[in-house]
């Protein structure tokens, strides 16, 4: 690019520039009259911070998923350059969603403009490296990103897309609305600072000069928010529950315990906005009178409860948590409890169980635990992603939360992509989006690859592929449920009944253990199907299956129980012939270990031993002599690694169907 | 500054602390904890093995847990743990008998969009393949005999 074009382009640099006044304008977005000193200065802070006028910034994701694929790495590479000290600075910030692109490095330079390079590695070190010092746009960012505002960053919302390299990267985010997920990655979840100047404690502020408790419960209301973690209970319903009890101490609970395999959207906002979710928390509690508030995430999620424990402490140093906080009459404490790793948890009778150093298992609503939780008190337990989405409705109202989404399903809600496809990540939509936009315009898949759906973990359903809107309703009629939102998308290379197996199992296991049938019925049904993908099955056990699966459904006591068999159902339903040629001892995806064998393409087999050196258990054997003929599978010693498929050079391992005799 | 409060610290908070220091919870532990608590050491029993993820025996010298979640089923988590039990002789805690390394299935790590995962001594490694394994844990193998050379 010569200089000539840079001048007249728009991409040419541009001038730094004084910022806005960011309280003033951050004021002015939620109507607030006062803002208190320590607000003010913690958004100039920040946004000296966020948007620096004389140097670049580098933010390198460094979620749990940046970290898995080398961010660490990167990191440390930049902080350490010397030529760096008063030119750029580098942080660490959170997840972007583009989990597919980690390690993501974002380069602002001044004048607001970004550049996000993705699967940052050793080939584009330099070029991320003159783009901070030069703050010149390099061939190799994938996306070029501006301010519309320079100088303001409060969201994604605030960015426009200037140029596309990769325009597979453009289209995954171009059809998102990030409205609770828009901080993720973009600033330092360490930084309370860096939150505020995005606006973050100003709908506390402004809830706590000028709104009443009923006000904002009514704002809930009328905005539709119904709860993110798979039950779709509308929140302000359950706020009313608590605040009109006559119990005077009263106890909010943040939810993450997320156990949903395939779901990791409450890792995520922890990670990359935990102001965001303790904002909505202390809303939450002011809104129903709590004293004392509880954050219960799982043990697993280290890095989480790390920049929950950083993010609690500033608080407290603040003055935003504690006694009388910012000088009013409203005082909360906050405590974070580990939970163990069991999916039965996440229900909020087992969750209060564990809160209270007993097994946990379900206890029977009514009452619920908004009238009578912790130690018999009201206590009001949200998701995560539900108290999210609390500050956004108080800053921008009901109206504009109801502008997205359905009637019935009004906002976004954050899904998380994955299984067979190119882009998978963390994504937000507006719910009641449809499947296809999510699918193949964020995911990147193509729609004739895709046998089935896998939505809303153990719990939801395994559904067919096909175009319909993503809401609580449409999946609820198709006998799945959003669930709090993984979506797994499978090729044709996956068995259904291997899959039912799997979620079955899992759901087995993880059964508390006190009604009859969630206990003794699923572990049973595991087995069948156990059997089935054997063919050691009788002719009576598809019957069974689906009678089994429906008494587990209606006389299990809690929501899990009712709804483990939802996948083995949705399977049963939507994918009947795929059970029946079980039955027959075949597998039509080849994925069932016990009903396949492999064997060699002879045709193109060109005898070079890969395989016969890589099986573990020596299941390959050699007769005498040379060529593709001489090649012997053993298939009761071979045990399914498939590391023969995967290394042969040629491709020349095919799976067949094994006959097997009853 | 205020901190976190540890005085009341719920029991599972006390539990994750004894895990991380040792690996395990022994039945002395459950037994200290029950005197210091006052609570029958049969609750205790009840409440522990309520928790898949805590460990009651001692690990093996390296950990490598696989993930068991949906999309790295999906990817090929239960090849891995074939080729692993190939490779190794496990006991049916999952330890292999010389006590080089304990192999545990565990439900979702949160890293789904890098299925199939294998977390190995609390390291994250993502789109594992089921032949990749003889090098890790050849390269496990040398790490431990460096250390106990060091020791």
């Amino acid at each position: 690019m010569t200089e000539q074009v840079q001048r007249n382009s728009p991409l040419a640099p541009t001038a730094a520039a004084e910022n806005p006044v960011i309280e003033r304008l951050l004021a002015r977005r939620h109507g607030l009259n006062f803002i208190p000193p320590i607000l003010a200065k913690l958004a100039r802070q920040g946004q000296d911070l966020l948007c620096p006028r004389e140097h670049s910034r580098i933010n390198v994701g460094m979620a749990s998923c940046g970290q898995a694929a080398g961010a660490t790495q990167r990191l440390e590479l930049l902080a350490q350059r010397s030529d760096f000290a008063k030119a750029v600075q580098v942080h660490n910030v959170g997840c972007i969603g583009a989990c597919y692109a980690e390690p993501l490095i974002d380069v602002r330079t001044t004048g607001g403009r970004h550049y996000l390079f993705g699967k940052a590695s050793s080939i584009n070190h330099s070029a991320i490296i003159r783009t901070a010092l030069k703050q010149r746009v390099h061939d190799s960012a994938w996306l070029v990103l501006q301010e519309r505002q320079p100088g303001v960053l409060t969201g994604f919302e605030d960015l426009e897309i200037l140029r596309a390299s990769n325009r597979d990267f453009a289209a995954f985010f171009t059809a998102q609305q990030r409205h609770i997920s828009g901080h993720c990655g973009l600033i330092d979840p360490s930084s309370l600072a860096e939150y505020v100047a995005t606006g973050g404690y100003f709908a506390l502020t402004k809830a706590l000069f000028e709104k009443t408790p009923p006000d904002i419960i009514a704002e809930i209301t009328a905005a539709g928010l119904r709860g993110r973690g798979g039950s779709g209970f509308p929140t302000g319903q359950k706020w009313l529950l608590a605040a009109e009890s006559s119990d005077p101490i009263r106890m909010v609970v943040a939810n993450a315990d997320e156990g949903d395999p395939g779901a990791y959207m409450n890792r995520t906002l922890l990670e990359s906005d935990p102001h965001q979710v303790l904002e909505g928390l202390l809303l939450a509690a002011y809104a129903v009178g709590a004293q004392r508030a509880y954050i219960f995430v799982r043990h697993e999620y280290q890095l989480s409860i790390a920049n929950l424990r950083k993010a609690i402490t500033d608080l407290y140093a603040t003055g935003l948590l504690g006694d009388r906080i910012l000088g009013t009459e409203f005082s909360l404490e906050v405590d974070i409890i580990q939970s163990g790793g069991a999916f039965v948890c996440g229900e909020e009778t087992a969750l209060l169980q564990v809160m209270q150093g007993r097994r946990g298992e379900p206890v029977p609503r009514p009452p619920y635990p908004a009238e009578q939780g912790l130690a018999g008190h009201p206590t009001v337990i949200n998701n995560v992603e539900t108290l999210a989405n609390v500050p956004w409705i108080l800053t921008r109202g009901a109206e504009e939360f109801r502008a997205t989404g359905s009637t019935q399903s009004p906002g976004t809600k954050i899904f998380c992509l994955t299984g067979d496809l190119p882009r998978p990540g963390f994504i937000e939509v507006a719910l009641g989006t449809r499947m296809a936009a999510v699918v193949e315009q964020i995911g990147g898949a193509a729609a004739q690859s895709i046998k089935a759906l896998q939505i809303g973990g153990p719990s939801g359903g395994l559904l067919p592929y096909r175009d319909a809107p993503l809401d609580f309703s449409t999946l609820k009629q198709a006998g799945a449920m959003i669930g709090s939102g993984g979506l797994v998308v499978l090729n044709k290379s996956h068995c259904v009944v291997d899959l039912c197996k799997q979620l079955t199992a899992f759901m087995a296991a993880e059964s508390c253990g006190q009604c009859l049938f969630c206990r003794d019925g699923l572990a049973l049904l595991s087995e069948q199907l156990d059997q089935l993908s054997r063919n050691r099955a009788d002719e009576t056990l598809l019957l069974n299956l689906a009678e089994l699966s429906r008494t587990v459904r209606d006389l299990s006591r809690c929501g899990l129980g009712r709804s483990a068999v939802n996948p083995l159902l949705t399977g049963l339903h939507y994918f009947a012939e795929e059970f029946a040629s079980h039955r027959q001892g075949i597998c039509p995806a080849g994925a069932c270990h016990e009903l396949i064998r492999f064997e060699i393409d002879q045709a193109a087999c060109t005898d070079c031993l890969v395989c016969y050196k890589v099986c573990p258990v020596g299941a390959i054997t050699l007769l005498p002599g040379r060529g593709p003929a001489r090649y012997q599978f053993n298939d009761e010693r071979c045990v399914r690694c498939h590391s023969c498929v995967d290394l042969c050079p040629h491709a020349c391992i095919m799976t067949k169907p094994r006959k097997t005799q009853q | 500054m205020r901190h976190l409060s540890t005085t009341d610290s719920p029991i599972i908070n006390r539990f994750h602390r004894l895990h991380e220091e040792k690996g395990f919870i022994s039945e002395q532990d459950l037994q200290d904890l029950a005197q210091q608590t006052g609570r029958p050491l049969a609750d205790l029993h009840g409440l522990l093995s309520f928790f898949h993820s805590l460990r009651t025996s001692p690990p093996g010298k390296n950990r490598l847990a696989i993930c068991y979640g949906t999309p790295c089923y999906a990817r090929g988590a239960e090849q891995i743990y074939q080729r692993l039990a190939a490779e190794l002789e496990l006991d049916e805690d999952g330890t292999s008998t010389d006590g080089f390394i304990t192999i545990e299935k565990v439900q979702c790590v949160g890293a789904c969009s890098l299925a199939p995962v294998i977390v190995t001594n609390d390291q994250l490694e993502g789109r594992v393949k089921a032949h990749q394994l003889p090098t890790l844990l050849n390269r496990l193998r040398d790490e431990t005999l460096k250390k106990q050379e060091e020791e």
